[in-house]
């Protein structure tokens, strides 16, 4: 196990900030972790259990920034052998929410149209 | 023509690893009437933008990025508290807890006036910013600063003479 059950997450403001500023900008790993987890809804131990990380890797996965599209298995293999993440499962989530996700379009204020709406 | 630095996709993460906690630090010392959840949201947006900047290990930018963002959320929660206050009278009916305004600046003002009076130097006022938030093991000063034992220990004893010596004339002012 990566976090047992029965232990509480431990509390870190810096942690938390991570977690929180990634999960709004799509150029971080985060922004896809978090979009996995309301998609799935997942919690926190599911993830880490998935991904096979460390909880006090998390937020530095977090942190990485998104592989881009001409070198996604170079991006992927290096930031997961990292922080000690599985390459596979961590490849096949980051595609997964590309291909759900559509961005915001700038000159509208609708949502986008073909973005599927997050579990609240 | 110089060559862009080569893509490192762990750039912030590293970045976090090796400055976040420092820079908290500094930064609970200056604004230590902030929130800490502010203070560490600046950290990590100072990373996030320091990350692509082509020299992002410099600390000192890191910080002043940092730093600049506190100022601006703090400046904001100011004025939200303000327009609160003009729509609404009954939202801060009572004294809030923490310090005004008006009372945070004047302290602050007198507190770097007697920081520059115990702290002289670049590695001295980092030695203090420690010393003032409960760090006061020689060992483990040295370790945070890169000073030598001896040096860190030197340090100290230093700024408890200064504090010594500086007392009635702060008492006075």
């Amino acid at each position: 196990m990566f976090v047992d059950e029965d232990t509480p997450l431990p509390v870190d403001p810096l942690r938390d900030a991570a977690f929180r500023l990634t999960a709004a900008s799509p150029e971080y790993v985060g922004f896809w972790l978090t979009r996995h987890r309301q998609h799935e809804r997942m919690n926190i131990r599911d993830l880490l259990l998935r991904l096979r990380i460390r909880f006090n890797k998390l937020h530095l996965l977090s942190l990485c920034s998104t592989p881009r599209p001409g070198h996604f298995d170079a991006d992927v293999a290096a930031i997961a052998t990292k922080y000690g993440a599985d390459p596979t499962a961590l490849a096949a989530l980051i595609r997964r929410e590309q291909a759900r996700y559509s961005p915001p379009a700038r000159t509208s204020l609708s949502p986008a149209p073909h973005d599927d709406p997050l579990p609240s | 023509m110089s060559t862009p630095p080569a893509h490192r996709p762990t750039t912030a993460a590293e970045l976090y690893s090796q400055f976040a906690d420092k820079l908290l630090t500094r930064l609970k010392c200056e604004f230590y009437y902030a929130d800490e959840d502010v203070l560490a949201d600046a950290v990590v947006d100072a990373v996030m933008r320091r990350a692509r900047s082509s020299q992002p290990e410099d600390e000192s930018v890191l910080y002043r990025t940092a730093r600049d963002s506190v100022r601006s959320a703090v400046r904001s929660d100011n004025r939200r508290r303000k327009w609160e206050k003009m729509f609404d009278p009954g939202v801060t009916e009572f004294r809030s807890a923490a310090l005004p305004v008006v009372e945070a600046v004047s302290r602050r003002e007198q507190f770097d006036l007697y920081r520059g009076r115990i702290a002289r130097t670049d590695t001295e006022q980092d030695v203090l910013d420690l010393w003032l938030n409960g760090y006061s093991e020689v060992r483990e000063v040295a370790r945070l600063t890169d000073l030598s034992e001896a040096n860190a220990k030197a340090t100290l004893n230093r700024f408890r003479q200064r504090c010594f010596r500086e007392r009635p004339r702060c008492e006075d002012e």
